[in-house]
């Protein structure tokens, strides 16, 4: 707002009143939404100080001893440290980046499809998935991968893949992708769906082909919706869901399998740990958040698309 | 105008159901029931809570003892570990906890567990109990404090809690002969899988079935007992992370060789096609399908459980008896043959929890009424088995008669109609119970190991159940031992699986007691705390 240069610069009082009479039935519009974030999202903001004291029971959340750095650095010298750490950003690095290019694939695929009965037919099909449940797709893991049996499993060896290392990462993400590549490719058939055909005439009419098309016309115009997605999925890099890598948890895979969820879940709810496991949590938030901040930027800079 | 009412009722209607739900959360209970009697609230963790405790007899003869209203809650197993962490920090204890804290639980929130020994006045029962028991007295005595009272399940339940179980009628059938070492153990799982024992034909016997690898009940690591190296696998304490004592020095399963040995074996089990490949990565109900199975046709040779009905079901138990501890080859002394000692934690330390109080509940007085009453002879059976007269009947001179159709409806135990090994009481030795079959099927199992598990020396073989480090070390083992079991819990689970343990061994010793990750700390510490509580 620009003051007319002969009044008096009006004070903050003055503009936060005439702001509110102007704009009041929009901050009503909004007031539950900001509630609802105000008390689940920054009103708990003050449980943080927990990482930094020793937890005692009967002081209450905030009461303990102030320690400091204390249970950042045992998390730091924990000899798993360097294991969950791998884990979490292997795990988490080829689901977002698998997670974020197979729905662009099958969003440009689907468009392909001329006939609106086999575009539906194939879109439900492969959005259907996501909504089984984690616990049924972990126990369909373990049944198709049984050694023998299975129907996979029987192209293994007589040990289940569940049980190994090196392929527990693939089968985390392969059966993630499995999952939601329907379900998260329906946000960029929609941005498709929106292209003014007049840009596919033109093309056409200057003697594109097919591939040409996606190259020209379809992937520009989802540009900027894939952007944003890659920045909003940046900010959750170290939250590899905690259920369902739990659920793939055995004595077997437990080197490739602990990640900074699971490992906060059992020092934290299991082991009554409140302090140190708040500890990493922060610590991995912080992660997230730095994370998210870089894409942002990134983003900024190349592509002009940015949520901040 | 009409419809701007009704926008600013809904408005109205949504901030008042706001407003209410946080009202509820600052409710006070009510201390006293309608015709001013103190209510007393129970919390108690049960496997089956579909048959609520609530409407028992028994609980209106321990109302009537303590002239108060009795409130159960019930919570089953995995809610209840789901829930406990958060419950302890949030502060809400019951007024009475059943099987629900430890004492490790108890010295972390000391001022949320009341020292019970100032009001043993009050609960004769009690105080007769425990001189009657002193080993009991001994488990729940935190210097001069008693913070939780352990139960008594009687001496029917004064057994192992892993037992070795082994098909029977299919030895019969091959004509082979009862196995004692290792290696005969061998070459019956070896028979068993190759002479179809069961007859049906097919190649579907699994010579031997184990659940998992850890140090825990029903562990095929038990067999380390062949050697010498003493288990106890039930109730948390050290036998559970892993530490043994040998001849009053604490050690380590993780770096025994007994370990190396009993993992090589079954190595060598699995890589022949006897022990089922997936047993490590499979869904948990595969187990109980090929050991209970059809009910008709056994599947399983040799496996670790309870009770063999509780392990085969009731159809197929008989087939199967307890397998004396085998030795590990023939030229073992006698000896050293030995036994899971977990007995005194099956008799008195269920889960090593008890019976709790908490100081601020409203009405102290009626409270240990009502515990003294739970342990009185009457309504301690009642509180195991079932109800008097219902499901238990009292004949006279000490001895009960349970009613096999009313109790044994849906478990072959009494968890449906009873508290049964959750509840707090004292099951004299006096007592006869008459058709406890739970009872009598495992001391009739335990008995083929009680020659074995006599020769353990409770104080100089294991880490008794009574020795308990402090709250500060209990962190610092528990932190340790989630660093070493998951480096090595999955050494173990590889070796069993694919084998190398002869190279790898020395590699994994001495990454295993690298300062880092706190394996020679943790002897340190139970060290500590065994001398103190055993000298």
């Amino acid at each position: 707002m620009e003051a007319a240069p002969d009044r008096k610069k009006p004070g903050l009082l003055d503009r936060i009143a005439d702001h509110l009479r102007r704009y009041w039935q929009l901050w009503i519009l909004s007031a539950p939404a900001l509630f609802f974030v105000g008390l689940f999202s920054y009103v708990p903001m003050w449980g943080i100080q927990l990482a930094f004291r020793e937890f005692d029971p009967t002081k209450g959340l905030t009461g303990g001893k102030f320690v400091g750095f204390k249970y950042f650095l045992e998390f730091f010298h924990n000899p798993l440290f360097g294991e969950i750490m791998t884990n979490t950003i292997r795990i988490s690095l080829w689901t977002l980046v698998m997670g974020f290019i197979f729905p662009i694939i099958l969003a440009l695929l689907i468009n392909q499809i001329g006939s609106k009965k086999i575009k539906g037919f194939v879109q439900t099909i492969t959005y259907m998935p996501h909504f089984i449940s984690v616990v049924v797709i972990v126990s369909m893991l373990n049944i198709f991968l049984t050694p023998g049996t299975g129907i996979l499993g029987r192209f293994f060896g007589d040990e289940s893949l569940m049980g190994s290392t090196s392929a527990i990462t693939a089968v985390y993400w392969i059966s993630e992708v499995w999952q939601h590549v329907g379900w998260n490719s329906i946000i960029y058939l929609a941005a498709l769906a929106g292209v003014n055909t007049s840009l596919y005439e033109a093309a056409k009419i200057d003697g594109a082909g097919r591939l040409q098309l996606i190259r020209y016309v379809d992937i520009p115009a989802i540009m900027p919706t894939c952007a944003i997605l890659l920045i909003m999925n940046m900010g959750s890099v170290l939250n590899v869901g905690f259920d369902k890598i739990y659920l793939m948890q055995n004595s077997l895979n437990m080197p490739a399998t602990e990640v900074i969820a699971t490992y906060t879940y059992k020092i934290g709810i299991i082991n009554g740990q409140y302090s140190y496991s708040t500890a990493i949590g922060l610590f991995n938030t912080l992660v997230n958040f730095i994370f998210l901040i870089t894409a942002n930027a990134i983003a900024k800079r190349v592509s002009d698309t940015s949520i901040f | 105008m009409a419809r701007r009412s009704v926008r600013l009722l809904a408005s109205i209607a949504a901030v008042a159901t706001m407003v209410t739900t946080f009202a509820a959360c600052g409710n006070k209970q009510a201390t006293t029931d309608e015709n001013g009697k103190p209510i007393v609230n129970i919390l108690v963790r049960r496997n089956v809570t579909d048959h609520p405790m609530q409407d028992t007899q028994y609980t209106k003869d321990l109302e009537a003892a303590c002239d108060c209203t009795i409130k159960w809650q019930e919570v089953s197993d995995n809610a209840w570990g789901q829930q406990k962490s958060a419950k302890m920090a949030a502060g809400e204890f019951p007024d009475i906890g059943l099987s629900l804290f430890s004492m490790v639980d108890a010295a972390k929130y000391s001022t949320y567990f009341e020292d019970l020994k100032p009001h043993l006045d009050k609960m004769p029962n009690v105080k007769k109990f425990l001189k009657a028991q002193p080993g009991a007295a001994k488990y729940v005595t935190d210097g001069t404090k008693i913070a939780m009272l352990p139960s008594d399940r009687g001496k029917g339940y004064e057994v192992s809690g892993t037992h070795m179980f082994i098909n029977k009628t299919w030895l019969d059938k091959l004509g082979l002969q009862m196995p004692t070492t290792w290696d005969e153990l061998e070459n019956v799982l070896d028979a068993f899988k190759t002479q179809d024992p069961n007859g049906n034909g097919k190649a579907d016997e699994v010579p031997m079935n184990i659940r998992s690898l850890g140090f825990g009940l029903w562990s095929p690591l038990a067999l380390m007992n062949s050697e010498g190296v003493v288990t106890s696998f039930m109730g948390g304490g050290a036998s559970e992370q892993g530490y043994y004592v040998d001849n009053g020095k604490v050690k380590s399963y993780y770096t025994s060789d007994a370990l190396k040995d009993v993992v090589s074996y079954l190595h060598g089990l699995m890589a022949k096609g006897l022990i089922p490949k997936d047993v490590l990565t499979r869904d948990a109900s595969q187990y109980t399908s090929q050991t209970v199975s059809d009910g008709k046709t056994a599947l399983t040779g040799v496996s670790f459980g309870w009770s063999n009905y509780a392990e085969y079901g009731n159809a197929l138990g008989d087939q199967y008896v307890t397998l004396p501890p085998l030795k590990k080859d023939a030229s073992t002394p006698d000896f050293q043959v030995k036994w899971d000692y977990s007995q005194d934690a099956c008799r008195w330390a269920y889960s090593g929890s008890g019976l709790t109080v908490n100081p601020n509940a409203a009405n102290q007085d009626a409270i240990y009424k009502v515990i003294d009453a739970m342990y009185g002879e009457k309504l301690s059976v009642a509180g195991f088995f079932g109800s008097i007269p219902d499901i238990v009947s009292d004949d006279g001179d000490h001895q009960y008669t349970i009613d096999k159709a009313k109790a044994y409806a849906e478990y072959p135990d009494t968890r449906a109609v009873a508290l049964q090994d959750r509840f707090g009481g004292w099951i004299r030795d006096d007592v006869k119970m008459v058709n406890d079959t739970n009872a009598d099927q495992v001391t009739a199992s335990d008995l083929a190991i009680r020659e074995a598990r006599n020769r353990v020396d409770g104080v100089k073989d294991v880490v008794p159940i009574y020795v308990r480090p402090d709250t500060e070390d209990s962190n610092t083992l528990q932190n340790n031992n989630t660093a070493i079991s998951n480096y090595a819990n999955n050494q173990i689970a590889k070796w069993v699986q694919k084998g190398g343990i002869d190279k790898e061994w020395d590699a994994y010793v001495k990454k295993v007691s690298e300062p880092t990750l706190g394996l020679d700390a943790n002897i340190k510490i139970w060290q500590k705390w065994y001398d103190k509580y055993t000298k």
